[in-house]
């Protein structure tokens, strides 16, 4: 271990051992089967970890996450095999918040690694947040750095300024999200998006979340264009032991509006079996890509999680 | 907990049945009404707890509201009797510890409804030194004497709820009750909750983790939508 690394594990020693509780760990591996309507089915394995402590001020949680997954060849030759396919992706995450009566402030790194169709690149990330709460009402201004290595990527700088506030079961969240990007193709751009996200918490085992807005881009030759970005996400639990989740994104450039970028997913999960502090369970995810061209996958595996 | 899950579907009709008000007593009811004639082998009985529940100051129309609900149910007079018992015995218990801490309302009808709801919590499988928890926390956290009661009875029915559909630990389920008593959410709130624990479980959270992220976020002043960020920075994604 080096001088340097010492002195962080250092760091991060002293810091969880500020909080006033007992770390809390869970853990989570999961395997699976894939099938992607363009490139064939795959097998899917990930694994995921975070230890956390909360104190009565401070927090600490440390995550990391791995997945891989490994081309197979369609029977019957349904679909052409592309060992290309397989790939692998990590990605590790260090967040530290502190809250003070009403002030909250977090401060979090980020960094992952990927290797998707032969090549590797990697992600880097700084992100804050910084907010005040009164009785009902929210305020945060939350600032990030990113770096994508990937030849769609780049370096990007961001400020979210966003409200929050309750109203009946509905919590409104105003927003605006501010971006600059420098590509690696040497192009750049500068994006505004104001937008209204809500989310609704009735007295049933059921929630939704929706966020529209207006995106505004404009790139360093003058081009400008712009859309209105639209989400949905649902989550709910029919019956015992039965979740379902599901979300759907999609842009309507303007002046046109016609649907671009979609995606969607629809996740069906069953507790198979569970004690305290352990559960097994079964996905079942239906997902749809219109990025580029439309193509669906099917997801079915298994899950363990130790909490 | 298996018993307690068993008996919180219970709890909204219990609540509702609370709340009817009653002006007779059980010895007018065993005398006019017609369902009354199965139970004649329990009338003494009955009537034996109706006078102790009236020595200890509370309000024969507790147990008489008891006594209609286990005769329409047809219950079979001897369990209806030792359920009457019990019954007695629950509202004794809770109408001294609100009482020594001056938590019952002067009037009458109010001071009944607190006892009748609490009774409602007791039953479906809460501890009375946990209600008494609850009751401290709603103290502590701004309530004054006339509604700490109510808010603690918020607050268990909250948890109550939550637990039926995703059950906790008793350590969890304790926390998050006393936690939302003591919070700064306006008890209208507390109902939500529900569907916060429906979108952590369904994002692969477990019951326990969302309760424990809840708990913290309560303790330190925070709102629903700072549980409901808490919670995302720990959703899987799909």
């Amino acid at each position: 271990m080096t001088r340097l690394a010492a002195r962080r594990f250092a760091v991060l020693t002293a810091l969880l051992s500020l909080a006033a509780s007992p770390s809390l760990a869970e853990a989570v591996l999961g395997a699976g089967m894939v099938y992607d309507e363009a490139s064939g089915p795959s097998l899917a394995a990930s694994a995921q970890g975070a230890v956390e402590t909360i104190g009565s001020r401070l927090a600490l949680r440390l995550e990391g996450e791995g997945e891989a997954s490994v081309a197979l060849p369609a029977p019957l030759g349904a679909a052409p095999f592309d060992p290309s396919a397989s790939g692998a992706e990590a990605f590790g995450l260090v967040e530290l918040s502190y809250t003070a009566g009403s002030l909250n402030c977090l401060g979090a790194a980020s960094g992952g690694l990927s290797l998707e169709e032969g090549a590797v690149s990697y992600s880097a990330g700084l992100r804050g947040r910084v907010a005040v709460q009164a009785l009902e009402l929210s305020a945060s201004l939350s600032p990030r750095l990113g770096f994508d290595s990937s030849a769609q990527g780049g370096l990007e700088l961001g400020l979210l300024g966003e409200c929050s506030f309750l109203a009946a079961d509905l919590v409104l969240k105003p927003r605006l999200d501010l971006s600059a990007f420098d590509f690696r193709d040497g192009s750049r751009a500068f994006r505004a998006m104001p937008g209204l996200a809500l989310s609704w918490y009735p007295l049933v085992p059921l929630s939704i979340s929706f966020e529209a807005g207006y995106r505004r881009e404009w790139t360093a030759e003058g081009a400008a264009t712009s859309g209105i970005p639209l989400s949905l996400s649902l989550f709910a639990s029919p019956l015992d032991k039965v979740f379902l989740r599901a979300g759907a994104e999609a842009l309507a450039p303007l002046p046109s509006g016609a649907l671009s970028d979609a995606a969607a997913y629809l996740e069906l999960s069953f507790a198979l079996a569970g004690r305290a502090g352990r559960e097994l369970r079964l996905p079942l995810r239906l997902s749809y890509d219109g990025d580029a061209e439309a193509r669906y996958s099917l997801y079915a595996g298994l899950e363990l999680s130790f909490d | 907990m298996s018993l307690l899950r068993a008996r919180l579907l219970l709890v909204p009709l219990l609540l509702a049945a609370a709340s009817l008000a009653a002006g007779q007593g059980t010895r007018d009811w065993f005398e006019r009404d017609p369902e009354a004639a199965a139970y004649a082998g329990i009338r003494s009985g009955v009537e034996a707890l109706s006078l102790r529940a009236q020595g200890e100051g509370l309000p024969e129309s507790l147990l008489l509201r008891r006594l209609v609900e286990g005769a329409a149910k047809r219950a079979e007079p001897e369990r209806l009797l030792l359920a009457l018992s019990e019954e007695t015995e629950r509202l004794v218990a809770l109408k001294k510890a609100l009482g020594g801490r001056g938590l019952l309302p002067r009037d009458p009808a109010k001071a009944e409804g607190i006892l009748a709801e609490g009774s409602v919590i007791l039953r479906a499988g809460v501890g009375l030194p946990l209600l008494l928890s609850a009751v401290d926390a709603s103290q502590s956290g701004g309530a004054g004497p006339d509604a700490s009661a109510a808010r603690a009875y918020a607050a268990l029915g909250a948890a109550i709820s939550v637990n039926a559909r995703f059950p906790l630990g008793e350590a969890a389920f304790r926390a998050l009750a006393l936690a939302l008593a003591g919070s700064s959410l306006p008890e209208g709130r507390f109902g939500a909750f529900v569907a916060v624990f429906a979108r952590g479980r369904a994002s692969g959270l477990a019951a326990d983790r969302i309760a424990e992220v809840s708990v913290a976020v309560l303790d330190a002043g925070g709102s629903l939508d700072r549980v409901e960020k808490e919670l995302e920075r720990r959703m899987r994604k799909p």
